[in-house]
């Protein structure tokens, strides 16, 4: 039985020390992730590099449908497109925060979908940005608040912490720099313009607070705030009612393309796949989008 | 709560302390007893009281068999019968009504009557195929004389409903399991670190493969039609190796567990990927349920010693059984149909290939015959795989149709950069351990000889998974069943 102690003390230094080595050089790696416009090496630039005055917030929905580069021609505003793949409310303020460290966007442009307020992706946005926990003030302030103690006490490992990053670490440096602005676009054509109704909608407390500190650090910054809701054939009527209301409540501006009945409705050569739009539909609603930039910025 | 997830070894921890605090089997029997009802009851409170019932009937029911085994046979065949019809009369109330009225509802509609049935709220049992089966075997085995009935109510409730086999398996037998529960169990250091090896490489199975595989079979199999053939054909092959990695890994990590109490499961794979026909296959993989339906199905039912017509056809029904057995959807019995034939496929040919054998003596010793034997039972696994897999026929349909046709063309590869990294790693790394297993013993990796390394190995294993394993799993593909 001793000689088993001795195996697991063993076991465990060697372990214990490659956590340490492996949290070093993954420090020093992440820190200086190239900017190649992969999700992760994006997500390291809105968390960490970018500055821009209008600040592009939301899930794919977003980082497929806002162009930043029109933006700018349009208004001599620099833009960045922070949105994230299933990410919900919770990312979208972490990202908010980190901006704040470094710079003050006079406009925030949050694309709202259903799943950013329910738990549906709740633990991603956190599961795929939790290697820069410990670097990241927001971050690491958000886990502390709401992540619950196993994820806590996870997360003190560098191994854990770092899950998953060799992979796209080492993608991110195979692929060549670029500036990137977050914006991905899609070429693809939808045939069919069916609708697809969901009735199912039940908000998450985390994700509703998130979102209401969202509006509350747009208030205390003196940043406007616009809420959008993108066009989409998927529609989860409960939640644009929910956010009509919330959003009047907050009194923050809510523009709901999914219940659009001119621009988009029938026009299956603005979409992607019945949840995204395309490249040429993005271009329209950004037009719209500018349009309601420029109105506030005139305004202030 | 599953085996992976931190709830269970927490739990687990105070079982094991508490276990070997007890110095007493009498105890020791009594604490797992409790135990494993406190689990199962924490996964499942609405069901613990049927579970305690269908405990106590089996028990009773073994008792009054063995009373009357020596003066009353045709009492002892009728309680036998009973609690066979028992045991399957829970399976199918659980598990398949549900499946028998929507398909009668059907039938008659097809016909032309309008029926509207509707469907029964039934929650099946956590563990239902499972421990049904333990308790066939039981009272079959009490009946047959294998075994004495069990007095000892704990220690029979202990067998039952051991927990860390509850849920997924493997299928232990009374008369390997209940004579380990009659002495008691001491901390040993070659238990403690075999049952840790196991949990260790069985999680490794789990998390750096299966988990790695199950978005891309995932993302396939939800969407066949969406997908061209060759996307088709290498989720089938993917699904395979997830299917062989979940269960394996489990089974490894309720194996290691058992270990770590002192008892000894019931092994449930021997490297199926080197199995060179059908029978071959299944004396390999899911052992525990194969070995059942062969003793509890096959053999009664005259098993090959009678005419070839006859043995196919037992054949047929034991893997028809195989198929129904893993749940109420049709695909199951094409995905036992599909086996069943490949079985007496190889029996088929067994004789030819044993005279193209004895022609070319060398053709024994040629491992690219072997290899090729391999190979041809990987595809055929592969196929069955995506019977197992598909959401319904007509998907069976769909890849087909994709395979028949001239759809072939680059297969879906978004998103699957984890996969085809670390995920492929750690499949080449269980293919050379188990090749290793089949062919030289097991004196590698964390078994080697040399105590350097064997720690470094345990080391980096344990680094490698937690670096690189999809750690945020919540299920596992047979505790569906």
């Amino acid at each position: 039985m001793k000689k088993i102690l001795i195996n697991i003390l063993i076991i465990l230094a060697i372990v214990v020390a490659c956590d340490i080595i492996a949290g070093f050089v993954g420090n020093k790696m992440l820190m200086s992730t190239p900017e190649v416009g992969t999700l992760q090496a994006d997500a390291y630039q809105a968390m960490f590099k970018k500055k821009a005055d209008v600040l592009i917030l939301g899930s794919s929905r977003a980082r497929h449908t806002y162009i930043p580069s029109l933006i700018t021609d349009s208004t001599g505003l620099t833009a960045y497109n922070a949105g994230y793949d299933g990410h919900g409310m919770n990312y979208a303020l972490i990202v908010l925060q980190s901006f704040l460290e470094r710079c003050k966007p006079q406009v925030v442009v949050l694309e709202a979908c259903a799943a950013m307020v329910t738990d549906e992706w709740l633990n991603n946005s956190i599961d795929d940005v939790k290697h820069f926990y410990g670097l990241n003030k927001p971050l690491t302030n958000y886990v502390k608040e709401y992540g619950t103690w196993q994820l806590q006490a996870k997360l003190h490992s560098n191994l854990y912490r770092l899950n998953s990053t060799p992979t796209w670490m080492v993608k991110a440096r195979t692929l060549p720099s670029r500036d990137c602005d977050g914006y991905e676009p899609q070429y693809g054509n939808l045939a069919d313009t069916a609708i697809i109704n969901f009735n199912d909608f039940k908000t998450n407390e985390i994700q509703v607070k998130c979102f209401e500190e969202i509006i509350e650090t747009c208030n205390r910054n003196n940043i406007e705030l616009l809420v959008y809701i993108a066009p989409s054939l998927e529609v989860t009527a409960k939640f644009q009612e929910w956010m009509k209301e919330f959003c009047h409540e907050k009194d923050v501006i809510l523009k709901d393309y999914g219940c659009d009945k001119f621009l988009f409705s029938n026009r299956h050569q603005y979409f992607n796949d019945s949840d995204h739009l395309n490249d040429l539909g993005a271009r329209i609603l950004t037009n719209n989008t500018i349009k309601d930039i420029k109105c506030l910025t005139i305004s202030r | 709560m599953l085996i992976n997830s931190i709830g269970f070894w927490i739990f687990f921890v105070v079982v094991f302390l508490v276990y070997y605090l007890i110095r007493n089997h009498r105890w020791q029997n009594a604490w797992l007893a409790i135990t494993s009802l406190v689990f199962y009851g924490y996964v499942s409170l609405k069901l613990l009281a049927l579970f305690v019932v269908i405990i106590a009937i089996f028990y009773g029911l073994a008792l009054g068999v063995e009373k009357k085994s020596k003066n009353s046979p045709s009492i002892v065949k009728w309680l036998k019968v009973t609690g066979v019809c028992a045991g399957i009369g829970v399976l199918i109330y659980f598990k398949y009504l549900n499946f028998f009225i929507s398909e009668f509802s059907s039938l008659l509609t097809s016909i032309g009557f309008t029926v509207n049935t509707g469907t029964l709220n039934i929650i099946a049992p956590l563990g239902i195929s499972y421990f049904t089966f333990k308790l066939i075997s039981y009272i079959v085995d009490v009946a047959n004389g294998k075994i004495q009935a069990e007095h000892d109510a704990v220690k029979f409730t202990a067998y039952v409903a051991f927990f860390p086999t509850l849920m997924s398996g493997p299928i232990d037998r009374a008369t390997t399991f209940l004579p380990q529960l009659e002495k008691a169990r001491k901390l040993l250091p070659s238990n403690l670190s075999d049952g840790s090896l196991r949990i260790l490489w069985g999680f490794f199975m789990k998390a750096c493969i299966a988990d790695r595989i199950a978005p891309y079979t995932d993302a396939i199999f939800n969407n066949m039609s969406h997908h061209n053939a060759s996307s088709i054909a290498l989720a089938s092959v993917l699904y395979l190796i997830q299917m062989y990695t979940d269960f394996a890994g489990y089974s490894h990590m309720a194996i290691g567990v058992g270990r770590l109490l002192g008892l000894t499961v019931t092994e449930n794979f021997k490297q199926p990927f080197f199995a060179v026909n059908g029978g071959d296959f299944w004396r390999r993989w899911h052992m525990s349920l194969s070995f059942w339906l062969r003793d509890y199905i096959y053999i009664p039912m005259g098993g090959s010693r009678c005419s070839k017509l006859r043995s196919y056809f037992n054949v047929m029904v034991t893997f028809i059984a195989c198929g129904a057995w893993h749940g109420a959807n049709w695909t199951y019995i094409i995905f036992g149909a599909h086996h069943g034939l490949w079985v007496i496929a190889s029996r088929i040919m067994k004789v030819p290939r044993e005279k193209l054998e004895a022609k070319y003596e060398s053709l024994k010793h040629y491992t690219w015959f072997k290899s090729l034997r391999i190979a041809i039972s990987f595809v055929v696994c592969c196929i069955g795989a995506m019977y197992f897999r598909a959401n319904s026929i007509s998907d069976i349909i769909v890849a087909w149709r994709k395979w028949l046709s001239s759809d072939w063309g680059m297969p879906y590869l978004q998103a699957t950069v984890p996969l085809f990294t670390f995920g492929f790693l750690s499949f080449l790394v269980m293919i050379y351990k188990e090749h290793q297993d089949e062919y030289h013993g097991k004196a590698h990796f964390m078994y080697s000889s040399s105590r350097a390394m064997r720690l470094a190995c345990i080391a980096m294993t344990i680094v490698f998974i937690i670096l690189t394993g999809a750690l945020e799993s919540n299920s596992f593909i047979y505790v569906q069943f």
